[in-house]
C-alpha cells in the first residue's frame, strides 16, 4: 500500500477515535442526565434511554454502516423529538444545545466524514489497482 | 339414691366436718381458676404479658419473667436503671424494685425506632398538627442494646398514642412509665427531623403535606431530594429540594422540562434551588472549620463532620452540580 494512502487511513482512524471518545462523553453524561428523570413517566424513560444509546449505537455503526451512519443520526434526531416534542410544553427547541446533543451531534459527523472518506479512499485505490 | 338417704349422707357429712373440707378445695380450684394456675385457656397473664406455655413464663419484651419464683430469668439490660441510693435497683433480676404492690413494668423496657425502622415493627405515623407532616415512628418492647440498631432507649412504657411531632425543629414527643418508679414522665426524641434554618412557606408545608409519592429515581437523597418526594425533610438540604419540588408544581414542570427548551420560570426554580444549597453546603462546612483543629474544605471522611453532615453535604453538592452542569444553558442555574 502506497505510504500516502497509510497516512490517508490513518486520518480516517484519527476521525473513527475521536468520534468514539466524543460519543463515550455524550453516553456518560446522559447517564448522569437520567439520575435526574422521572423513570415512571414514559416520556421521561423514553428520553433517559435515547441519552444512554449512544455509544452502542456508534459501534454498531462502526460494525455495520457502510457510508452512512444511519444509527447515530436517526438516535440523534428522534433524542431530539422526544426532548423536545414530549412532555409538558411541547416546542421547537435547539436540537444540537450542551450537553445532551451537540456531543451526539460532532460525533456523528465525525463518523460520518471517516466513513465517506474512507469510501471515497477506496474507490479511487480499486479504480487505480484496476488500471494497473 | 333415695332423697332421705341423700339429706342424710349430707347432714352426716357436715357432722364429720367433710363437707367444709370439700367446700373449701372446690373454692380453691375456681380461685386458682381465676389466677391462671389451673385449666387457664387465656394467653395474657400477669399485667397483661403473653404466657408462653412451652416455658410457662411470662414474655415482658425485653425479658421473660417467672411469676411462680417471682423472678425475670434475665437481669435488666438497662444499666442505667441501677441506683446506689435503691439497694433493690442493683438487684437485676427482680420486678418492680421488689414493689408489686407500688410499681407497675408493663413491658420492661422500651425502645423508640424513628429512622431505618425494622420492617418486622409497625409502624405509627405521627402528625405535625401545624404542617401536617407526618413521621414515622415505631415502638418496641425491648432494649435497645440487643438490637444494635438506631432505637432510643426509654428506661420505661411509652405510652404510643402520646406521640407528638414538630416537624419544624425536628422533636419527636412522648410520655412514658418509668421502669423503676413508676412515674409518669415525659421526654422528647431530636432530630427526627433536624430543625430547619431555611425558611419553608406555610404553602409549602401545605402543598407538601398533601403529596402522597415517595421520592423515587436513580439518585434520591431524604424525602424530597429527587423525583417525587412526601413527608418532613430530613434536613435542610432536603428542605430545599422540597421548596424546589413545589416551585416546579407550581410551573407546572418536571424533570424533562429542563431538556425542553430555556424557560426563566424553571430557571429561577433552579438558581432559588442551588442558592439554598450553596448556603447549606457552606454553613456545614464552616461547620465542620470550626471543630476541625485546622480548617478544612474537602469532601469526605472528614472526621469533624457527622456522617449525616457528610451526607447532607454531597447532596447538596450533588444538585448544585446537576443544575449547573447537566441542566442545558438557559435553564442551569449561574455558576456563582
Amino acid at each position: 500500500m502506497p505510504r500516502s494512502l497509510e497516512m490517508k487511513n490513518l486520518s480516517y482512524n484519527i476521525l473513527t477515535i475521536i468520534a468514539g471518545i466524543v460519543v463515550t462523553g455524550d453516553t456518560i453524561i446522559g447517564v448522569l442526565v437520567s439520575l435526574g428523570l422521572d423513570l415512571q413517566k414514559p416520556n421521561e424513560l423514553l428520553m433517559s434511554i435515547t441519552f444512554v444509546l449512544g455509544l452502542p449505537i456508534y459501534f454498531i455503526d462502526l460494525r455495520y454502516s457502510k457510508r452512512i451512519v444511519f444509527g447515530l443520526w436517526i438516535l440523534f434526531t428522534v433524542r431530539w423529538i422526544v426532548r423536545c416534542f414530549g412532555g409538558n410544553s411541547p416546542n421547537v427547541c435547539n436540537p444540537v444545545v450542551w450537553p445532551v446533543g451537540i456531543l451526539l451531534f460532532v460525533a456523528a459527523a465525525l463518523l460520518q466524514v471517516s466513513k465517506l472518506k474512507r469510501d471515497k479512499q477506496h474507490k479511487l485505490f480499486n479504480s487505480s489497482a484496476k488500471y494497473k | 339414691m333415695a332423697y332421705n338417704d341423700l339429706r342424710d349422707w349430707i347432714k352426716t357429712l357436715e357432722k364429720s366436718g367433710e363437707l367444709k373440707r370439700v367446700r373449701e378445695e372446690v373454692k380453691g380450684d375456681m380461685l386458682s381458676y381465676d389466677s391462671g394456675a389451673c385449666c387457664d385457656y387465656n394467653a395474657f397473664h400477669f399485667t397483661g404479658q403473653w404466657h408462653d406455655w412451652s416455658t410457662d413464663l411470662e414474655y415482658f419484651g425485653a425479658r421473660f419473667y417467672d411469676s411462680n419464683l417471682g423472678r425475670f430469668m434475665m437481669p435488666d439490660p438497662d444499666s442505667a436503671s441501677m441506683h446506689p441510693i435503691n439497694p433493690q435497683s442493683l438487684n437485676r433480676y427482680v420486678y418492680a424494685l421488689n414493689n408489686p404492690v407500688t410499681f407497675m413494668d408493663p413491658s420492661g423496657l422500651d425502645c423508640i425506632y424513628t429512622t431505618a425502622i425494622p420492617q418486622i415493627l409497625q409502624v405509627t405515623d405521627v402528625t405535625d398538627p401545624s404542617t401536617g407532616l407526618q413521621s414515622e415512628v415505631a415502638v418496641k418492647s425491648g432494649d435497645c442494646f440487643s438490637d444494635n440498631d438506631n432505637g432510643v432507649f426509654v428506661n420505661g412504657t411509652v405510652d404510643v398514642s402520646s406521640l407528638t411531632f414538630n416537624s419544624r425543629t425536628g422533636d419527636l414527643g412522648y410520655s412514658f412509665t418509668d421502669e423503676d418508679t413508676g412515674t409518669a414522665g415525659s421526654g422528647v426524641v431530636g432530630k427526627v427531623n433536624p430543625a430547619l434554618t431555611i425558611n419553608v412557606s406555610i404553602d409549602v408545608w401545605n402543598w407538601a403535606a398533601l403529596q402522597m409519592t415517595p421520592v423515587h429515581g436513580l439518585w434520591t437523597y431524604g424525602n424530597w431530594a429527587g423525583t417525587g418526594g412526601m413527608g418532613a425533610p430530613i434536613n435542610n438540604a432536603d428542605a430545599a429540594a422540597m421548596i424546589h419540588d413545589y416551585c416546579y408544581h407550581q410551573g407546572g414542570f418536571t424533570a424533562g422540562s429542563n431538556f425542553q427548551g430555556p424557560n426563566a420560570q424553571l430557571q429561577a426554580c433552579n438558581q432559588s434551588l442551588c442558592d439554598a444549597e450553596r448556603k447549606i453546603k457552606q454553613a456545614i462546612i464552616t461547620q465542620g472549620v470550626q471543630n476541625a483543629p485546622v480548617p478544612f474544605s474537602s469532601r469526605g471522611g472528614s472526621p469533624y463532620l457527622t456522617s449525616e453532615q457528610e451526607k447532607e453535604l454531597e447532596a447538596a453538592e450533588d444538585m448544585i452540580n446537576y443544575f449547573t452542569w447537566l441542566v442545558p444553558p438557559g435553564n442551569a442555574c449561574h455558576v456563582h
